[in-house]
């Protein structure tokens, strides 16, 4: 390969040199000045956000290109963008958290940043061991993230139980891959849907078929889809706040990302079995994600089901296509509104996670000890109502955009049902959101006050929030990308390959 | 003589066996072991069909076993540091034991 396709690769490697630079800072940095590691990281990844940014007008630029095992396109940009923002976030939220307890900090930001590669990798895989081991990437630090307070059992214990649904998940998933190899001959992921589409028989071999399960149920597992989500509101309870809001956020966007990518750029001949089987699965992973989430009293539980329930609308993009058609206008429509509906819960999860990061450390995790938060601090208060109101899906929040264009996806789609379900599941979701915010205006209780959150938080809630605001009132910015970036995705197969 | 299903079969075996060891398994260190086992029932899937295969695609087949047993090897250093911390913190490595998160 020569030195100038090197630049298809900048974003992870510039995301790998500073993971690796921090170890270097963390080695140097004397203790008690270690939070200057979080800052200083957190300043290069806005200006990665940038520089990406500019790289992606440079005309220069090949916009589509690919070696064998990895693509980088507009679609991969789009997501790098988002992991970046996240992994922004979650850098800030952290710097105050681990204040107290200064172990291991500077390793603790580059794990972070570890996890962002993994997902860099996992949006831009073509094939199928890339797939694996940028998954692998992904998941292996967030483990260790998550027992993190290794002297809290709690931590350790969630730490254990991520690990070992993790493992079977990597196990399942690679158990996929083995069949789809088994059965097309082929890892690349380009060569093997042409293959679909070529030969209509081999979309009913069931070695197929059986693979191809195998690995959604991989997919499914790591974002807390029913029926496998039980292991979310345990992980989350136990895990360190700041991490939890990574662990919510960035693995779950890469996944669909992953999820989008393969069944747009092919799996048409398939597509009967899971436009039936998506719906149902988005159904029931709304439906139970709410009803469970109504009987939650902590509050990491509660946005662990509440994220349970997003999952499930996002799932109903993924049905809203028209089967019978190829009417490409819907085609779109649903894809749209997935990546539309990444940005939307990015930015009110982690508004939502970030004040719980502050609360829990002050020792707040119950809904009933927020009791007079709005007098207490009148500021998170209303923060918290707005995050959560844009979790809701409550207009002009971007909650409500991004669920609008879901659910008229689904009605274009002709799945009223599924799309009556939605308004439903957002209506029951309004109780349990509106029951933490009455909790926190209505109900009156003396007590110490809380100290206002330090700088850092009030960047990373100013921009989450102010996020929720802009795209919610204007959100035209957001879906004009993402129809420039699915555009090209959708014609099979990429026609810029370099050799 | 041996056919390619025989292999197939013997992975779906060794698969379910780690599976049902997972399932039912109690200890955090056997737990880790069956999920190995369905690490390695995927590798014999890999290294049978690269070698069914030969002529075209086959390398990706026989390349795939050795990513998939440094990744296992990685995912193994963890799981059980992870499981040791637990054991310092409640002197037990049963994965039953570990239920103070409960809804």
């Amino acid at each position: 390969m020569k030195g100038s396709h090197l630049i298809i690769f900048i974003p992870e490697i510039a995301v790998l040199s500073l993971a690796l630079l921090l170890l270097i800072f963390d080695w140097v940095t004397p203790k008690g000045k270690k939070v200057w590691i979080g800052y200083f990281s957190a300043v290069m990844i806005l200006v990665f956000m940038g520089g990406f940014l500019c790289l992606a007008k440079n005309r220069f630029f090949p916009y589509a290109a690919s070696f064998h095992g990895f693509v980088f396109d507009a679609f991969a940009l789009y997501f790098k963008e988002l992991f970046l923002l996240v992994v922004f976030l979650a850098t800030l939220f952290s710097v105050n958290f681990f204040k107290q307890d200064d172990e291991g900090q500077g390793e603790y930001y580059a794990l972070l940043l570890f996890v962002t590669l993994g997902c860099f990798l996992l949006v831009s895989s073509a094939d199928l061991l890339m797939l694996f081991l940028s998954f692998e990437m992904m998941s292996i630090p967030l483990y260790v993230m998550c027992a993190y307070r290794k002297k809290d059992s709690k931590s350790s214990e969630s730490g254990l139980k991520y690990f070992l649904i993790g493992a079977i998940t990597s196990a399942l998933l690679l158990y996929g891959i083995s069949l789809v190899y088994a059965a097309t001959g082929t890892t690349n992921l380009h060569a093997f849907i042409e293959g679909l589409v070529s030969a209509n028989k081999l979309a009913y071999n069931p070695i197929l078929l059986l693979g191809l399960i195998l690995m959604l149920c991989a997919f499914c597992f790591k974002i807390a889809a029913v029926p496998f989500h039980m292991w979310a509101p345990d992980v989350y309870e136990g895990a360190p706040a700041p991490v939890v809001a990574f662990l919510a956020v960035s693995p779950k966007i890469a996944v669909i990302g992953l999820m989008t990518r393969l069944f747009l750029a092919g799996m048409q001949p398939l597509q009967p079995f899971w436009v039936f089987l998506f719906a149902v699965l988005a159904a029931f992973t709304m439906t139970v994600g709410n009803l469970t989430a109504l009987f939650q009293q902590n509050l990491k539980r509660l946005l662990a089901y509440s994220g349970i329930a997003q999952i499930g609308y996002i799932l109903v993009g993924f049905a809203s296509i028209q089967p019978f058609f190829k009417n490409m206008p819907t085609l779109q429509l649903g894809y749209q509104a997935i990546l539309f509906y990444l940005a939307a819960y990015l930015f009110s999860d982690l508004a939502a996670f970030g004040i719980v990061t502050y609360l829990s450390a002050h020792g707040i995790e119950d809904v009933k000890s927020l009791k007079g938060l709005a007098e207490k601090n009148p500021m998170i208060a209303f923060l918290f109502l707005i995050s959560l109101l844009s979790l809701a899906g409550v207009p002009p929040l971007v909650g409500f955009v991004g669920k609008f264009y879901l659910f008229l996806a689904a009605v274009s789609s002709r799945l009223y049902w599924l799309a009556l379900l939605g308004v439903v599941n957002s209506v029951i979701s309004l109780f349990y959101y509106l029951r933490v915010a009455r909790t926190m205006y209505f109900e009156k209780e003396e007590g110490v006050s809380i100290p206002y959150p330090s700088f850092s938080m009030q960047v990373a809630l100013l921009v989450a929030v102010l996020g929720i605001l802009i795209i919610g009132i204007y959100p035209f910015m957001i879906t004009h990308f993402s129809l420039q970036v699915l555009t090209p995705l959708s014609n099979v197969p990429i026609s810029h390959v370099m050799k | 003589m041996i056919g390619i299903f025989h292999y197939l079969a013997l992975s779906a075996v060794l698969f379910c066996i780690g599976l049902y060891g997972v399932l039912t398994r109690r200890n955090g260190i056997a737990v880790l072991m069956s999920i190995e086992l369905m690490f390695n029932a995927a590798n014999i899937n890999f290294v049978a069909f690269s070698y069914y295969f030969k002529g075209i695609h086959f390398i990706s087949g026989e390349v795939f076993p050795l990513f998939v047993i440094a990744v296992a090897a990685s995912e193994a250093a963890v799981g059980l540091a992870i499981i040791l911390s637990l054991y310092r913190n409640k002197k037990t490595v049963n994965v039953d034991e570990a239920n103070q998160l409960r809804g």
